[in-house]
C-alpha cells in the first residue's frame, strides 16, 4: 500500500502542560510529515477528527498520546497502520516536572542547556515514525483444508465431558478410547466425591449418565480400542492416523534420536550426516514426519484427556509401610477395587476389615510430602474410602493419618460432612511404621495432634498413592513434530502436561492441543469436568482463530506470522530447535518448514536466527533496529555535558505494563533511557544491542519476566533464551573493548511496578560510573 | 516403643458426650483457637484443644479423670470464637457430665440426673419414699404424715413431721456424703494418674500436705470467682454463679443451725421473723432463685 503518513499529538492528560508540543511538532515537520495536535484525542471529537484524517487519505498514523495498552479499541482503525507513541505513561507521568523541571526562558537562551523530558518525547516520536515506515499491514494466513472437527483423546470422564461440551456447541467430535468401553476410572469406583451441591456426602458414580449423554449426541463419534499413531500437520488441519493399540504401522510417529545415540563409542558428538543416519536406523519402518498419511482423518484441534494410571509405588521408599511385604497393606486404588467388589475385606484372608488406617504421607518424620503425584484429590479419596468402612460395618473404624488434609473450595463441605461420622478419626502425624501384629497390623505414628507417639491396630492399611499422568510413560499424542512426539520436558511439571499452571492451564506447549483432567495434575472428577469445559472452549477458540488466520493465544487475534527469507537460510536449525512450541519442522536438508497455525508469534525464531531472515509484518529486525537507530545520541559536539543514552528492550507482556503502572503511580525513573517494547525477550536479536552500542548509546538493558521454577514467561522460555544469548554477547563486547557491564538483563513481574524504576535508575547509575561509550560521536 | 500410646477409640463414649450436650465435638479441626481464646488455659499443656481431639477420637481414658475440664467455667469464649462451631465449652460441660456419671453410684440414678426427660421420675422418688414410709408408719400408729391437719397455726411440720423428715434425710445425707467421698477419692486418684500421664507432675502419689496447701490456695480463688471474672463472653454469669454458690453455703449453714436448734437445744419452731438465721435462710433462698434464673 502507498503510505500516507500523519502524526497526531494529544495534549490531554497532562501532556500539553508538561511538554512543549509546538517543539514536538517540529520533529515530523522536519521530515516533511504532516502533524496535528488535539486537546483530547480519545474523546468523541478526537476520534471524529482522526476518522476525518483517514477519510482524507491518511493510512499510516503515529498517535502520540497514551500507552498502547489503553484505549486500544478507540485507536483501532482497520486498514491503517497505527503506532502508539507512549507520551503519557512513558514520558509525562513517569517524569513529572516536579522531579524533572522544564527549562526557564532564561535557560533556553543558552544552547548548552537541554530538557531531558522533552528530548525523550522527541525521540519516541522519531521512533514511532520510523517504525510505521518499516512495517506493513499484516495479511491473514489461511489454511487450505480447514477442519472444524475436534479430536478427544481419552474416553474417561474428562474426555466425555469435553466431547459433550464441544458437541453441544455444534462441533463434530471424535472420542478415541484405548480400551473397549467408555468410562475410564470413573466407572471403576463404588461411590464418588460429590460433583454438585450440597457437596457434603458421597454420591453414586455419575459416569453412567455421562456415557448415556455421549451416546445420545449425534455429532460425537466414539472409537474404542483405538490409539493415535500420529498427529501430523498443524492446528486447523491436523492429519490423524489411528491404529489398534499395540499395532506397529508405517505411520507410527518417529522418535527423535536419544542423546546417548548422538555420540560415538568415544563419547564424541556424531556429525550431522551420521546423526541423520542413526536417526533413520532408529526409526526404521516409520515414515518421516513430513509425509502425510493419505488415509488420515482431518481434525482442527485436539483435546488431550488421556488421564492417569495409579502409582504402583515401586521401590524401597515404602518398605517401612510394609507395602509389598504385608498382604494387607494396599494402595487407595487397590482398596477401591476391593470396595467395588463388595464389602471391605482383607486381601490376605478375606475377613472383614473393621479397623482401616489410611496413610497419606510416606516420609516418616523427615518429610511431610504426600505420596508422589498426590494432591487434594488423594486427601478427599481417603475421606471417601474411610466412609466405605463405616458404610460396611457399624463397628468399623477408619483412621486417617495425614500431613495435609486438602479439601479446597466446596470440598470443604465434604470434609465437614465426613468429619461428623463418629467412627472416622483423623490426625496430622508422621506414620513411622506398619508392622505385623498377630493376625493384624499395628501402625506407629509420631507427632500427632493427640500429643505423642501413637499406635493403632489395623486390619487393613491403605496408602494414599498418587495419580501418574500417562504421559510419563508414553507421549500419547504422538505428534509428527521435529522436536518430538510429546511435550517438551522442561523439568518443571513432573511429567504432567502443562505449560503454565496459573496463566495457561489448558494450553499445552503445542498449539491446538489442549489438556484437561488428570493428565494436567491429579484432580477429582468434579475438577476434571470443569477442566473439560475449559479445554473444550480452548479447542473452539483455536478453530475460531485459525479459520480467520489469527493467533490463538496468548497473542490472541494477532494476524502476523513469521515470514522466512529462505534464500539466505543456512540450515543451522536454530529456529527449529529453539521454538518453544515446535512450530517448525525442518526437512532432510535442514530447511525449516513453518507451520504458522502452530505458531504463537513470540518471535523466538526471529531472535534466534543468526542470518536475521525471519520477521513479521509489523515486527522485524529492521523495524526495531531502525527504532534503535532513530534515538538521538547527543555527544560532546552538541553539549558540554551530553546526557547519557541507554536503551531498554522491554517485554511487552509483564515488564511494559509494570512500567505503565509506574507512570500511573507517578514513580519517576531516569529520563535518559529509551524503551522499546518487544514481543518477548526470546525475540530479542543481539544485532539490536550491537546497533545501539555502535550508535554510541552507553548501555542496553533487557527487562523480561522471571524464569526458572516459577517462570512467568508467556512463551515458556523467552527470558531464559535471552539470558543465554546475553552471555554470548559478552565476548563480542570484550572484543570491541567495551565493558560487559554495559549490557544487562533484569527480571520483573507485572506487579513489580514499584521496583522497576529503581532497577532502571540503578542501571543508569552503574553506566554513569563506567563513563560514556567511547564510540559516541563516531 | 514402650512410650507409645495404643489408641482404642470408644465410639460409645463419643455418642455419650454428644448426648450430654457435646453434639458438635466432631466439627473440631484442631486449629487451637479455643486454647488461645480461653482466659484461664495455661501456657503449658493448654486446653481445650487436646480435650477436643480426645473427645472426637473417643478417648474416654483421657477425659474421665482429666483435671483440666474442671478448670473450665463454661464462660463460652472458646465456643464464640470457634471457627467451626464445635462448641468446645459445651463439649467440656458434656465431658464433666459424663465424668459425674462415671463416678456416681448408683449408675442408674446418675444417668437419670443427666437426662432432663427423667426429671419427673427423679422428683417422684422422694415423694414416693415419704409417702411409703409415712403410710407404713401410720399403719403401726405413728402419725408423722398428716394429709389434713387442723389447728390455728398450721406449719410444714403439721403435714410432714420433723421426725419423718429426719429419719429419711439424715441417712440420705450421710449416704450422699459417703457416695460423694468415695467417688471423689476415685476421681482424685484418676485425675492424678492423668496428670502424671500428661506430664504435668512427676510425683506418683498425691502428697497430702501439698494437697491441703493447694486447697487452701484454691478456695479463696473460688469464693471470689477470680478466674470466672477473666471470662469476657459471659462475665455476667459470674455474679449469678456467685449468688448460687453463696446461697448454697448459706442454706447449708441455716440447715445445720436449725438441725442443732431442733435436736440438740430442743428449741421448737416456728422461729421469730427477726431471727438472724432465718434472715440468712431467706436471703439465701431468694439469692438461689434469682441466681438460678439468671444462670438459665
Amino acid at each position: 500500500m502507498d503510505k500516507k503518513y500523519g502524526v497526531y499529538i494529544c495534549e490531554g492528560c497532562g501532556i500539553g502542560e508538561s511538554l512543549d508540543v509546538k517543539a514536538l511538532c517540529g520533529v515530523p515537520e522536519e521530515e516533511g510529515v504532516p502533524v496535528k495536535t488535539h486537546p483530547f484525542l480519545c474523546g468523541k471529537e478526537g476520534v471524529e477528527f482522526l476518522n476525518k484524517e483517514i477519510g482524507d487519505g491518511t493510512n499510516t498514523l503515529v498517535i502520540a498520546a497514551c500507552s498502547r495498552r489503553v484505549n486500544f479499541d478507540i485507536f483501532r482503525f482497520d486498514g491503517c497502520i497505527v503506532d502508539r507513541v507512549n507520551l503519557r505513561e512513558g514520558v509525562v507521568w513517569s517524569h513529572p516536572r516536579s522531579e524533572f523541571p522544564a527549562l526557564t526562558e532564561e535557560e533556553k537562551e543558552d544552547e548548552d542547556n537541554f530538557d531531558r523530558v522533552q528530548m525523550m518525547a522527541e525521540d519516541y516520536i522519531k521512533m514511532g515514525m520510523i517504525r510505521v515506515e518499516k512495517i506493513t499491514l499484516p495479511e491473514p494466513y489461511v489454511v487450505e483444508n480447514l477442519s472444524r472437527k475436534i479430536l478427544v483423546l481419552g474416553g474417561g470422564i474428562t474426555g466425555m465431558s469435553a466431547a459433550i461440551d464441544a458437541a453441544k456447541t455444534g462441533y463434530d467430535v471424535t472420542i478415541v478410547e484405548k480400551t473397549a468401553a467408555l468410562g475410564g476410572y470413573a466407572a471403576k469406583v463404588r461411590k464418588q466425591i460429590p460433583v454438585f451441591a450440597p457437596y457434603d456426602a458421597l454420591i453414586p458414580p455419575v459416569v453412567e449418565a455421562i456415557i448415556k449423554e455421549v451416546e445420545a449426541l449425534d455429532n460425537i463419534t466414539v472409537k474404542t480400542e483405538t490409539e493415535v499413531a500420529r498427529i501430523a500437520g498443524q492446528p486447523g488441519e491436523f492429519t490423524v492416523t489411528f491404529k489398534k493399540p499395540g499395532e506397529k504401522i508405517p505411520f507410527d510417529v518417529p522418535f527423535p534420536l536419544p542423546d546417548e545415540m548422538k555420540v560415538d563409542e568415544n563419547g564424541k558428538d556424531l556429525d550431522v550426516e551420521k546423526q541423520h543416519e542413526a536417526y533413520l536406523a532408529y526409526n526404521e519402518g516409520k515414515n518421516d514426519i513430513l509425509q502425510m498419511d493419505p488415509d488420515g482423518e482431518m481434525f482442527g484441534a485436539v483435546i488431550l484427556a488421556a488421564g492417569w494410571r495409579p502409582d504402583d509405588l515401586e521401590g524401597d521408599e515404602y518398605a517401612h509401610l510394609g507395602y509389598g511385604k504385608l498382604p494387607d497393606v494396599v494402595t487407595n486404588h487397590q482398596f477401591e477395587a476391593i470396595a467395588k467388589a463388595g464389602k471391605i475385606v482383607r486381601p490376605s484372608d478375606g475377613k472383614p476389615a473393621k479397623s482401616v488406617v489410611f496413610v497419606q504421607s510416606p516420609g516418616k518424620d523427615e518429610s511431610d510430602s504426600d505420596f508422589a503425584y498426590a494432591g487434594s484429590v488423594t486427601s478427599m479419596v481417603s475421606l471417601k474410602q474411610a466412609k466405605y468402612v463405616r458404610e460396611d460395618y457399624d463397628d468399623g473404624k477408619a483412621f486417617i493419618f495425614y500431613q495435609h488434609m486438602r479439601t479446597p473450595g466446596f470440598s470443604e463441605l465434604f470434609y465437614k460432612g465426613l468429619q461428623q461420622d463418629p467412627g472416622i478419626f483423623m490426625t496430622k502425624g508422621a506414620v513411622m511404621s506398619v508392622a505385623k501384629n498377630g493376625n493384624g497390623m499395628i501402625v506407629d505414628a509420631e507427632n500427632t495432634l493427640l500429643g505423642e507417639k501413637l499406635q493403632v491396630k489395623a486390619d487393613l492399611v491403605v496408602l494414599g498413592a498418587g495419580m501418574v499422568p500417562v504421559t510419563k510413560d508414553d507421549p500419547v499424542i504422538n505428534l509428527a513434530y521435529r522436536q518430538g512426539p510429546g511435550f517438551r520436558d522442561i523439568d518443571l511439571f513432573n511429567s504432567y502436561v502443562d505449560s503454565n499452571f496459573i496463566c495457561f492451564p489448558y494450553e499445552t506447549q503445542r498449539t491446538g492441543i489442549y489438556a484437561a483432567g488428570a493428565i494436567r495434575r491429579s484432580m477429582t472428577m468434579e475438577e476434571a469436568i470443569e477442566d473439560a469445559s475449559g479445554a473444550a472452549l480452548k479447542a473452539i477458540q483455536c478453530l475460531e482463530s485459525t479459520n480467520r488466520g489469527v493467533s490463538v493465544h496468548p497473542r490472541s487475534g494477532d494476524m502476523t506470522f513469521p515470514d522466512f527469507f529462505f534464500q539466505r537460510c543456512t540450515q543451522c536449525k536454530r529456529c527449529t530447535e529453539e521454538c518453544p512450541f515446535g512450530a517448525l519442522d525442518d526437512d532432510e536438508k535442514g530447511t525449516p518448514k513453518p507451520n504458522p497455525t502452530r505458531c504463537r508469534r513470540c518471535g523466538t525464531c526471529m531472535g534466534a536466527c543468526p542470518e536475521r531472515i525471519i520477521g513479521f509484518a509489523d515486527y522485524s529486525i529492521d523495524s526495531i533496529g531502525s527504532m534503535v537507530k532513530a534515538v538521538g545520541v547527543p555527544s560532546e559536539d552538541d553539549y558540554t555535558e551530553p546526557p547519557f543514552r541507554i536503551l531498554g528492550l522491554v517485554c511487552e507482556n509483564d515488564a511494559y505494563p509494570a512500567l505503565d503502572m509506574a507512570g500511573l503511580n507517578r514513580i519517576p525513573y531516569s529520563a535518559d533511557v529509551r524503551l522499546i517494547p518487544i514481543r518477548c525477550l526470546g525475540s530479542m536479536n543481539v544485532i539490536w544491542i550491537k546497533d545501539a552500542l555502535s550508535k554510541g548509546m552507553d548501555g542496553v538493558f533487557l527487562l523480561g519476566c522471571k524464569h526458572g521454577d516459577d517462570y512467568q514467561c508467556h512463551f515458556v522460555k523467552g527470558s531464559e533464551l535471552a539470558e543465554i544469548r546475553m552471555k554470548k554477547i559478552g565476548e563480542a563486547l570484550a572484543s570491541l573493548a567495551l565493558e560487559t557491564e554495559r549490557v544487562a538483563q533484569f527480571e520483573v513481574a507485572i506487579d513489580d511496578y514499584d521496583k522497576v524504576p529503581q532497577i532502571i535508575n540503578d542501571f543508569v547509575e552503574s553506566i554513569e560510573a563506567l563513563g560514556p561509550n567511547p564510540f559516541k560521536g563516531f | 516403643m514402650a512410650d507409645s500410646y495404643l489408641v482404642e477409640p470408644d465410639v460409645g463414649f463419643i455418642m455419650e458426650v454428644s448426648r450430654l450436650g457435646g453434639a458438635d465435638l466432631k466439627k473440631c479441626f484442631q486449629c487451637a483457637t479455643c486454647a488461645v481464646a480461653c482466659p484461664i488455659s495455661p501456657d503449658t499443656k493448654p486446653f481445650p484443644r487436646k480435650e477436643m481431639i480426645a473427645a472426637s477420637w473417643g478417648l474416654k481414658d483421657r477425659l474421665i479423670g482429666n483435671g483440666d475440664v474442671w478448670l473450665c467455667h463454661n464462660c463460652g469464649d472458646c465456643s464464640t470464637l470457634c471457627p467451626r462451631g464445635a462448641q468446645p465449652g459445651d463439649v467440656l460441660a458434656a465431658v464433666r457430665a459424663a465424668t459425674v456419671i462415671e463416678y456416681a453410684t448408683p449408675k442408674v440414678v446418675a444417668k437419670m440426673v443427666s437426662d432432663p426427660k427423667k426429671l419427673p421420675i427423679l422428683l417422684a422418688i422422694p415423694a414416693v419414699i415419704f409417702l411409703v414410709v409415712g403410710l407404713l408408719l401410720k399403719m403401726v400408729g405413728v402419725n408423722w404424715l398428716n394429709f389434713a391437719p387442723t389447728g390455728d397455726h398450721l406449719w410444714q411440720a403439721d403435714y410432714i413431721g420433723n421426725y419423718l423428715v429426719d429419719i429419711i434425710m439424715i441417712p440420705t445425707f450421710f449416704g450422699a456424703v459417703g457416695v460423694f467421698a468415695l467417688g471423689l477419692k476415685r476421681f482424685l486418684c484418676d485425675m492424678h494418674a492423668n496428670a502424671v500421664k500428661e506430664g504435668k507432675t512427676d510425683k506418683e502419689k498425691i502428697d497430702p500436705v501439698g494437697f491441703v496447701q493447694a486447697l487452701i490456695k484454691t478456695v479463696p480463688t473460688i469464693l471470689t470467682h477470680q478466674k470466672f471474672n477473666e471470662c469476657s463472653e459471659n462475665r455476667d454469669r459470674s455474679t449469678a454463679h456467685m449468688m448460687v454458690l453463696f446461697s448454697f453455703i448459706g442454706l447449708f449453714i441455716v440447715t445445720n443451725c436449725f438441725f442443732a436448734a431442733e435436736w440438740i437445744f430442743h428449741i421448737d419452731g416456728p422461729y421469730r421473723q427477726i431471727n438472724p438465721v432465718k434472715w440468712l435462710g431467706n436471703i439465701s433462698g431468694i439469692a438461689l432463685v434469682i441466681g438460678g434464673i439468671l444462670l438459665l
